[in-house]
């Protein structure tokens, strides 16, 4: 015969279950959808950002052999 | 020798192409402006020249040497920019003499040099000025100074005047044509008004799309355009365009004919579809026909909008759908591609809506194929004799 306590102590314990198993779940979701991308993307930006920093310098630096 | 040569050379970013197997032979000490809309490849074409791109395919040889994938600093050329971008923090001396300090010059020769510049360009008294004293004519003039300097074998100028304002940039106009008169140096320029590739240059390179559509005196794009571009680009206000077809006798459009000997014309016969092109200053009306070697016969039109400019008056005529053959009736259609520009001299009296007859110099009509756009041919003179059928048929239904 299950007591109440028993029975309480099991349910509790599937609930916090529940949530750790959906928060595990729930943060490799976001990783995959959300986290990584968004760091995908910054340092895509970053290189970008580089890439066109550098371009625009050595443009400028061509244009200043023609002064 | 200054002279520049591009063959074939052509500049393709990712999927468009900006200069499009482009040939160009600059002669030294020749003045030569690359013309066109915006985004028709001329500063990109400027900028292989420059060595601030390289082009994708071709070959840029500047005095009898290939300087195709050289830096800036080994093509001996020098470059004035739109945005004039001299150093804030350096005066007019030291901004000018900028280019000769980095290739380590003596002193003695960089103040020779800045003197004369600075004597050609009238800034002596500038010379400790910091930037920000000067006004935009006077900083140009600054950073045409710093080409100066330099003693290039070629000028390459970017839209130098474009930042300036209308009245400055006219007197900018004359110092450039001074600086190249005094300097016989090859100067190659760059800009989208035609108004200073006309006053400036020896020869002008009209480009659109990335493609070099005729490259000629100013006078002969005016005169003798290549294509309906060019017809169309070059001069202000621009040329009428008025589609019709060949006919054994002549060109028929929907309002009038003008006759003339098709056969004459190289490939072109009765049914092909060609455009009529004629400028405003070659609209006259019928009561100054008499002072014309080479009139059309008359035919109607009326006056649709006026604009008086001071020394000439702009009318805007209808042409097409005139109903009544001349006499005072309703107007059913007022496309503006089908209007005729007419200038007149100031002291003509025009009216509003008025019904006028006008003649065109057949002296100055251009023809033009409508599928290519290419010029067939410049003149329809012969025959002397010829009456424009439809516009007499025209004038007796009026008379009716």
């Amino acid at each position: 015969m299950v007591s109440t306590v028993g029975a309480v102590y099991v349910v509790g314990v599937t609930v916090l279950f529940f949530f750790w198993v959906y928060g595990i779940y729930a943060f490799v979701r976001d990783l995959r959808r959300r986290y990584l991308p968004a760091l995908r993307a910054y340092l895509e930006q970053r290189r970008a950002d580089a890439d066109a920093a550098r371009a625009e310098e050595e443009r400028e630096e061509r244009e200043r052999q023609l002064y | 020798m200054g002279d520049v040569n591009l063959e074939h050379v052509t500049k393709r970013y990712a999927d468009v192409t900006a200069v499009d197997d482009m040939n160009l032979n600059i002669k030294d000490g020749e003045f030569v402006t690359l013309v066109g809309p915006s985004g028709c490849g001329k500063s990109t074409t400027l900028e292989t020249m420059a060595g601030l791109t390289i082009p994708t395919e071709g070959t840029i040889t500047i005095a009898d040497r290939e300087v195709t994938n050289l830096p800036p600093k080994d093509r001996g050329i020098a470059m004035v920019f739109q945005n004039i971008a001299l150093f804030p923090h350096m005066d007019v001396y030291d901004n000018i003499s900028f280019g000769l300090r980095l290739r380590d010059f003596d002193k003695d020769e960089i103040d020779r040099r800045v003197e004369r510049a600075a004597a050609i360009l009238q800034i002596q008294g500038m010379l400790d000025r910091m930037p920000d004293e000067l006004s935009g004519g006077q900083r140009q003039r600054v950073a045409i100074g710093r080409a100066i300097v330099r003693e290039p074998e070629v000028f390459l100028m970017d839209e130098p005047l474009a930042n300036l304002d209308a009245k400055l940039r006219v007197h900018m106009r004359t110092e450039l044509q001074r600086l190249h008169k005094e300097l016989e140096t090859t100067i190659i320029y760059v800009t989208h008004d035609q108004a200073e590739a006309m006053t400036m240059s020896d020869r002008i390179a009209v480009l659109n799309e990335g493609q070099l559509q005729q490259i000629a005196a100013p006078l002969t794009c005016y005169n003798e355009p290549a294509n309906r571009f060019v017809a169309g680009f070059i001069g202000s206000p621009s040329m009428n365009f008025l589609e019709g077809e060949l006919t054994a006798d002549g060109i028929t459009t929907e309002d009038f004919a003008v006759e003339f000997d098709v056969g004459a014309l190289d490939g072109y016969g009765p049914g092909d579809a060609v455009t009529l092109g004629v400028r405003p200053e070659d609209v006259h009306l019928e009561e100054n026909a008499g002072e014309l070697s080479h009139p059309t016969a008359p035919f109607p039109a009326q006056n649709d909008v006026i604009e008086p400019m001071g020394d000439e008056i702009f009318v805007y005529l209808i042409v097409h759908d005139l109903e009544g053959g001349g006499q005072e009736s309703a107007v059913t259609e007022r496309d503006p591609d089908e209007q005729v520009l007419m200038s007149v001299d100031p002291d003509t009296d025009v009216e509003m809506d008025e019904r006028v007859s006008i003649v065109f110099d057949r002296s100055r009509l251009h023809l033009f194929d409508t599928r290519t756009g290419d010029a067939i041919t410049h003149g329809l003179v012969q025959p002397a004799s010829g009456v424009d059928q439809r516009a007499r048929g025209a004038e007796s239904e009026g008379d009716d």
